[in-house]
């Protein structure tokens, strides 16, 4: 299917959606301006301002926790897989949702480029859809060997080259703001008592890296939203992918697949872990 | 004075200037230019200045740094001694600077000149010279055109750089920016020099909307185009961080493990956070996000022109370019 029949099909199911009553809302993409954007689709008539093209970057689960009614998403394979994550840890139900999955071929930058989350992307077709709009798309087999640049660093450099990136850091939170799994109501890095991030130092921008890296490990789904969120370019979705990886090879497990998988991280198994 | 340099000639010309200034200059990185101190042993300086549009950092980083150290303090034998930060007094040239963000900084120097004055600001603005680079083409989403902050400038900076072909045309807008004109790398612009400058300026198509129309038309928006904007706002802080008019800061003290010593941090703060127009006692007057969204919109458009007549935003483009969900400036003033 085309890009467009994918839309057309799209704004149909849609529409369809809100003539039987079944949603409320529904979070999708349209054009602006400044090119694709989320949007908000309250009634029938709204319908058409939905797009559907390789340009919809964002992560549409982010939004499913600012409504609280029956919702209509669209989603690719990564938004899909933050919502199963959402749905693990409780903070959406799965009955007041209704899923549109496409299958998808990687999302691009507006210069066309195709944005390197997608390149190692193996979580690329719908799972939990209600429907699925488009052909099923192959699924590449898992590598991390686009880490393996920084890998092989010396530790020294490896050192330096994050030194570099998070110097550049403007702690703008937005890395942590559009992350749809970054969603506490009260999160420790805002808390002033207990954690002071205003001096806006190397060691305070280190801090703020390594925290949300260690409270994704197992959850992070490699979305790249905080990457490309990023008005500074850091490589955070190089960050995330190596916590996956340490992830993938210490339990062999993967978030945002299965909707029963237990995150060995917050789970014990006397048996698996006896080593440990 | 009007007179011309050779494109070639500006890294001379900016090399020299550093012996005596700090010379700032756009500088390439990460795909895109900022705003860096002259590293005077590399060859290639000012090196890519054509392909530079405008950093993501505004240049009022240099007068507002992300956090500094007003002063320190301690207690000895029962008396409070405060010790006072010096501020570089080496005077500083800004280089490539473009005319919207000059005309930030002219609107900041407005602000920090409130009651009580921000001596710190002002030490830093006092020591700082602007030469300003006109723009040839427009940056991406910026809205400088309307609101009559570029793309060209006729007075803010010292000097005024236009790029004319092989050369940049030079004029000096203050008597600070006179001197430079010395320099040998300059020759005398003629007629046919001004006349390349003036077509530029006249084929760029500038509509100015009068400042009190846009703050009318602000109220006119309902509770709903509220409501659905910040629902896709996450808040962040790229929009108040990244924009070149936005002064926001806050203070606070640290104090040594002992409690006899510290020092008070000035820190830029953005109004988007949720802590930032919290009380003590935890009230808070802007709670929710749609309020905090609105009142930076109406800063800008509306209690900026109310107060002291003109528009707070300078149509740059940054938090147009910038936010990872799409909202955007111009919807408001346009549409
Ligand atoms: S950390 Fe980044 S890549 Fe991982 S889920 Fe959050 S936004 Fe997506
Ligand atoms: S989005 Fe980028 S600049 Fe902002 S806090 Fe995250 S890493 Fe830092
Ligand atoms: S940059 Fe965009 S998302 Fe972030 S606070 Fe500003 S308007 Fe909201
Ligand atoms: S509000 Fe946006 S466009 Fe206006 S000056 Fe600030 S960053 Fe630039």
């Amino acid at each position: 299917m085309k890009e467009i029949e994918i839309e057309n099909e799209l704004r149909r199911v849609v529409r369809r959606l809100f003539l039987e009553k079944r949603i409320d809302i529904f979070i999708g993409f349209e054009d602006s301006l400044n090119g694709v954007r989320p949007c908000f689709i309250k009634s029938v008539d709204e319908v058409d301002r939905l797009v559907w093209n390789k340009f919809c970057k964002n992560n549409l689960a982010l939004y499913l926790l600012r409504f609280d009614c029956r919702v209509g998403i669209v989603a690719k394979g990564c938004d899909e897989g933050a919502i199963i994550e959402l749905i693990k840890e409780n903070q959406i139900s799965r009955e007041n949702l209704y899923i549109i999955g496409i299958p998808c071929n990687g999302i691009y930058s507006e210069d066309n480029k195709i944005y390197s989350v997608c390149k190692t992307c193996t979580r690329r077709n719908p799972l939990i859809a209600d429907i699925i709009i488009g052909e099923l798309v192959d699924e590449k087999d898992m590598t991390f060997d686009d880490l393996k640049e920084i890998e092989d660093m010396p530790i020294k450099d490896r050192f330096r080259f994050w030194i570099r990136e998070f110097e550049n850091c403007i702690l703008c939170y937005a890395c942590r703001n559009i992350c749809p799994l970054c969603y506490c109501n009260e999160c420790y890095l805002d808390r002033r008592d207990l954690i002071d991030l205003r001096e806006r130092n190397l060691s305070d921008k280190i801090f703020f890296h390594l925290s949300r890296a260690i409270h994704l490990a197992g959850r992070c789904i490699e979305c790249g939203e905080c990457e490309r969120a990023c008005p500074m370019n850091i490589k955070l979705g190089k960050l995330f992918r190596k916590i996956s990886k340490e992830v993938w090879e210490l339990f062999e497990y993967k978030p945002g697949i299965g909707i029963e998988d237990k995150n060995p991280l917050i789970t014990f198994d006397p048996k698996r872990d006896e080593e440990l | 004075m009007e007179r011309k340099i050779k494109k070639e000639e500006i890294g001379k010309f900016l090399r020299r200037l550093s012996e005596k200034y700090e010379v700032i200059i756009p500088t390439e990185f990460n795909d895109s230019f900022e705003f860096r101190v002259i590293n005077r042993n590399k060859n290639e300086i000012a090196d890519g200045i054509e392909k530079f549009s405008n950093s993501k950092i505004p240049p009022k980083k240099f007068l507002i740094p992300e956090s500094e150290i007003a002063f320190e303090f301690s207690e000895i034998d029962g008396n409070a001694i405060i010790k006072e930060i010096n501020i570089d007094k080496r005077e500083r040239i800004i280089f490539g600077i473009r005319p919207c963000d000059v005309n930030a900084i002219l609107l900041l120097d407005i602000v920090k000149k409130e009651k009580p004055k921000d001596l710190s600001y002002f030490k830093r603005r006092e020591r700082t010279l602007l030469f300003s680079l006109e723009c040839n083409t427009l940056c991406k989403n910026s809205f400088c055109t309307s609101l009559g902050t570029g793309p060209f400038i006729e007075s803010g900076a010292d000097l005024r750089f236009t790029d004319i072909g092989d050369y940049y045309l030079v004029k000096a807008l203050t008597d600070n920016g006179e001197k430079f004109l010395n320099f040998p790398e300059f020759e005398n612009a003629d007629k046919k020099d001004k006349i390349l400058r003036d077509k530029m300026v006249k084929n760029i198509d500038t509509k100015i909307i009068g400042h009190e129309e846009i703050s009318e038309k602000l109220e006119e928006i309902d509770e709903e185009y509220w409501d659905s904007i910040a629902t896709r706002c996450i808040e962040c802080y790229i929009c108040t961080l990244l924009c070149p008019t936005c002064y926001c800061f806050n203070v606070f003290d640290t104090l040594s493990v002992f409690g006899n010593s510290g020092h008070r941090i000035i820190f830029q703060d953005s109004c988007m956070s949720r802590d930032f127009s919290r009380l003590a006692g935890g009230e808070n007057p802007r709670r929710e996000r749609r309020e905090r969204l609105r009142n930076r919109i109406y800063h800008k458009l509306k209690y900026f022109v109310d107060r002291y007549g003109r528009l707070g935003c300078t149509g740059c483009g940054r938090c147009v370019s910038l936010c990872p969900v799409g909202i955007d400036m111009r919807e408001f003033i346009f549409e």
